[in-house]
C-alpha cells in the first residue's frame, strides 16, 4: 500500500470533527473518506495542508529514526506506537480535552457484531470491543472483515485488520494495546 | 489553536426508541443509539448520526 493511502486511512476519522468545526467542508470530508475506502491516493501537498500536526510529528519521527517521511514505517511508528502516548503527554497540542482522549486514541479491538443499519454515509457498521468497552465503528476501511477479527480502531472507524499478515498492524500486534 | 482530532460533544435532550435528540448549544440533531445505555442529560459524541460514546459529565 502506498504511504499516502496508508496515512489517509488512519487520519481520515479525524476529518469528520474538522468538518463539524468548519475546518473542512462536508463535501470534502465525504470525498476524502470515499478515497480512503477505495485506496485512492491523495497528493502529499493536500495531505500536508489538511493534517499539519500529524505531518509535523511524522517529520520529527522521520528525522529521529532517519527514515523517509512518506513511508509506512514512519506512519505506523506514529499511529500504532507513539500516538496514544503523545495524547497522554499532551504534546503537539493533543490532549487538550481529556474527556475526548479515549476516542482519539488508536486501539486494538475485536469486531463482535455487525450492525444491521448503516451510518449516514451508508457505510457498514460493527460493534468493536476494546479494553472492556464497546464502540460502534464503520468497517468501510476493512472490507471483508469477519466477526471475531482483530482490527485497529481510531475514532469511529476500524482502520486496519490484524488478519492481513502483510499489514503493519500484524507486525506490531504485540505492541498495540 | 489547532483542533487536531477534537470532536464536539453534544447533550441528549430527548430519547424516543433508538433515536436521541442531541443538542449542540441550541442546534439539535438526531442520532441513533445502537449500543449502550443512554439517558437525557448525557453528553455524547456522535459520528455520522450514530452515538459513539458517552463522555464523563464531570470531565
Amino acid at each position: 500500500m502506498e504511504p499516502e493511502i496508508y496515512f489517509l486511512k488512519y487520519a481520515i476519522p479525524c476529518m469528520e470533527w474538522k468538518a463539524q468545526l468548519g475546518k473542512v467542508s462536508y463535501e470534502d470530508f465525504k470525498k476524502y473518506r470515499k478515497a480512503a475506502s477505495r485506496n485512492e491516493k491523495l497528493s502529499r501537498e493536500l495531505l500536508e495542508r489538511i493534517y499539519p500536526v500529524p505531518l509535523q510529528i511524522m517529520r520529527d519521527i522521520a528525522q529521529e529514526t532517519k527514515k523517509e517521511l512518506w513511508s509506512d514505517d514512519v506512519i505506523a511508528e506514529f499511529y500504532l506506537i507513539r500516538h496514544n502516548q503523545i495524547i497522554d503527554d499532551k504534546k503537539y497540542g493533543y490532549g487538550e480535552m481529556p474527556m475526548l482522549d479515549e476516542l482519539c486514541k488508536v486501539y486494538k479491538a475485536k469486531l463482535i457484531k455487525f450492525i444491521p443499519i448503516k451510518n449516514s454515509l451508508r457505510e457498514p457498521m460493527a460493534l468493536a470491543e476494546y479494553n472492556h468497552r464497546i464502540r460502534p465503528v464503520s468497517i468501510i476501511l476493512v472490507p471483508g472483515a469477519q466477526l471475531g477479527e482483530l482490527v485497529t480502531i481510531h475514532q469511529a472507524c476500524a482502520v486496519e485488520s490484524f488478519s492481513n499478515l502483510d499489514s503493519l498492524a500484524y507486525k506490531y500486534k504485540n505492541i498495540i494495546k | 489553536m489547532n483542533f487536531m482530532c477534537l470532536a464536539i460533544p453534544g447533550k441528549i435532550i430527548e430519547i424516543k426508541g433508538d433515536t436521541a435528540v442531541v443538542d449542540y448549544g441550541g442546534v439539535e440533531r438526531r442520532a441513533k443509539i445502537i449500543h449502550g445505555n443512554y439517558g437525557v442529560g448525557d453528553r455524547v459524541i456522535v459520528s455520522n448520526k450514530i452515538i459513539v460514546e458517552k463522555i464523563d459529565n464531570g470531565a
